[in-house]
């Protein structure tokens, strides 16, 4: 029989779990230059809603844990071939041209267009993670192989026991984006081209929007613009810009790395130095954590 | 059965892990458990029972006893004092049943249950001058009241001791655990029924040695060894936003905390702000 032993059980779980998961904030902005067009990204986000389940074979599930984007806007930036019109020869002559019509170009720039699109409060994103608990011995790697455990002890380099949710599956969901997020975007790249030739006159929008149709087609079909938004804003956001990963290294690291949800000196020290005395520590051996399906159980003995 | 049938938190803790904790406090800190006059702290061979520590306690220069003022001569106002040491020597807990050691007669073996109980050894001794000593050492003054005659006594007259005579002392004392103090702030604490030292005569010293005893463990040591509830499972979690309470007595819980299987247990409830 194990000298200590300490449970908790699926309902207390469920308490920590949601003081865990309404403690978690984020924040991140990321940006990206992918040829045509770059990308960028802010982020801010906390967690909502969620179960957590204890299961026979020492696992962890939490499900369908909602991610609030409290702010996810996105800047796209298009890199648009040149387009120029007039410099046409209205009359010419055998010297050369006597009269030429102005010539106007566009699209210079790269970026030529910059977008943003703010889907703040409109997106929610879900995970599911299934976990492990996991026992560590940390010895600290600041500590000296010469050292005693009350030198380092002293020097602030003890030996940890640390208990871990280690993440097995992390799924995301990352977007329930409706169709309307793909109208938004096509009418922010027409407006934005709208903004950028204020100052032509209106004959010469006309010839530029005559011009740029097939530009307009070539965007739509880079971005797969609006049959598979959802997909197309994903995919970069995720993929391109790595944003999955963040979100995975987030949430995994709030339940695992940063948070182990037992952490203890080993030896462990039971009465304080004072007055020139050394502290008193007790080796703890034996260090277990096993989940069933209606408590988490942590068991260690005293060594002598 | 699951641990948690009933409660939010269960803790419990084995009679064999404390005692390996009392014996790594007793090497360690051994001067918690050993008094002496500095004479013996400077000859630590005349003690009862030789301490052995934890070799961190030499390497720091840690002391082996806590030094103590002579035990002066009754009488000798003050000038003629004697060496002597007290050792904790040894100290055991038992919980129900009682599997550790056996409890004298005075104390209604077997263990009753929701009971511990505690062996502890003491040593003892005065360091008692020869005849020839004893023949050397000036007779003290006779004491004054009259406070102009009087003079100030000087440092006193510690014999030196060939060596200690030692005693030592089986002490048994079994008690029971209670939960104290208001919510959010309650303990564990040890409430003594029963105190005995084996092989002491007459009747009226002992019961005058165990009337002290007992006022030393049930006011001093219980007390300074309580366990805070909320600190024992603060440190587990990490979390300092709970409160803990003991769960309610029930006929699923009929004992909080529970003495049982060699164990202390303890059953609680979580109360998570909204």
């Amino acid at each position: 029989m194990s000298h200590i032993s300490v449970a908790a059980s699926e309902t207390a779980f469920k308490e920590l779990f949601a003081l865990l998961r309404d403690n978690l904030t984020f924040s991140k902005s990321d940006s990206a230059d992918l040829g045509p067009f770059s990308a960028s990204y802010s982020v801010a986000m906390h967690l909502e809603d969620g179960t957590v389940d204890l299961q026979n074979g020492n696992q962890i599930e939490v499900k369908e844990l909602d991610i609030k984007w409290d702010t996810l806007e996105a800047g796209i930036g298009f890199d648009i071939p040149e387009i120029c019109v007039g410099g046409w020869c209205i009359v010419p002559t055998p010297w050369g041209c006597a009269v030429r019509l102005p010539k106007i170009c566009v699209f210079s720039a790269d970026p030529d267009i910059g977008i943003n699109l703010d889907l703040s409060g409109i997106v929610t994103s879900e995970i599911s993670v299934t976990a492990k608990p996991v026992v560590q011995y940390k010895v600290d790697p600041a500590r000296t192989p010469g050292m005693s455990d009350l030198d380092a002890e002293f020097a602030g380099v003890p030996n940890k026991w640390q208990v871990y949710i280690d993440p097995v599956t992390v799924d995301i969901d990352i977007f329930d984006i409706s169709d309307i997020v793909g109208d938004l975007l096509e009418n922010a790249v027409k407006n934005a081209i709208d903004n950028l030739l204020w100052f032509l006159p209106s004959w010469a929008i006309d010839l530029i929007w005559a011009i740029l149709g097939p530009v307009i087609d070539l965007i739509r079909a880079i971005l797969d613009l609006p049959d598979d938004i959802a997909e197309w804003f994903a995919n970069l956001l995720g993929v391109s810009l790595g944003l999955f990963n963040v979100i995975i290294t987030v949430v995994s690291d709030h339940f695992a790395k940063k948070y182990p949800i037992y952490e203890f000196e080993d030896p462990y020290p039971i009465l304080p130095a004072s007055g020139g005395l050394i502290p008193v520590k007790i080796p703890i051996k034996n260090l277990t954590v096993q989940v069933n399906d209606v408590e988490m159980v942590l068991q260690a003995d005293v060594g002598v | 059965m699951p641990l948690t049938d009933n409660c939010d938190l269960y803790g419990a803790v084995h009679e064999n892990g404390i005692n390996n904790v009392v014996k790594h406090i007793m090497r360690q800190r051994p001067s918690l458990f050993n008094y002496g006059t500095a004479y013996i702290a400077a000859k630590p061979e005349l003690l009862c029972e030789p301490i052995r520590p934890d070799p961190a306690v030499i390497k720091y220069g840690n002391p082996l006893l806590t030094v103590e003022d002579p035990l002066p001569v009754l009488g000798t106002n003050g000038t003629i004092a004697l060496n002597y040491c007290f050792q904790l020597t040894k100290i055991e807990i038992d919980f129900h049943p009682g599997n550790i050691f056996t409890l004298p007669s005075e104390l209604n073996p077997p263990l009753a249950k929701q009971s511990f109980a505690i062996h502890a050894r003491v040593c003892g001794g005065i360091g008692c001058p020869s005849k020839d000593i004893v023949e050397k050492i000036p007779p003290p003054q006779p004491p004054t009241h009259d406070k102009e005659e009087a003079t100030p006594p000087g440092p006193p007259i510690i014999p030196d001791p060939r060596k200690i005579e030692c005693f030592c002392l089986d002490l048994y004392v079994v008690g029971h655990i209670e939960v104290t103090g208001p919510i959010g702030n309650q303990k564990l604490l040890g409430k003594v029924d029963g105190l005995e030292i084996v092989d002491i005569e007459p009747k009226g010293l002992e019961n005058s040695i165990e009337c002290y005893l007992n006022l030393l463990v049930q006011l001093v040591i219980l007390p300074q060894t309580s366990i805070a509830l909320e600190k024992m499972v603060f440190d587990i979690l990490n979390i300092a936003t709970i409160t803990l309470i003991p769960s309610p007595t029930s006929t699923s819980i009929p004992n909080n905390p529970a003495i049982e299987e060699n164990q202390l247990k303890v059953f609680i409830d979580l109360e998570v702000p909204p």
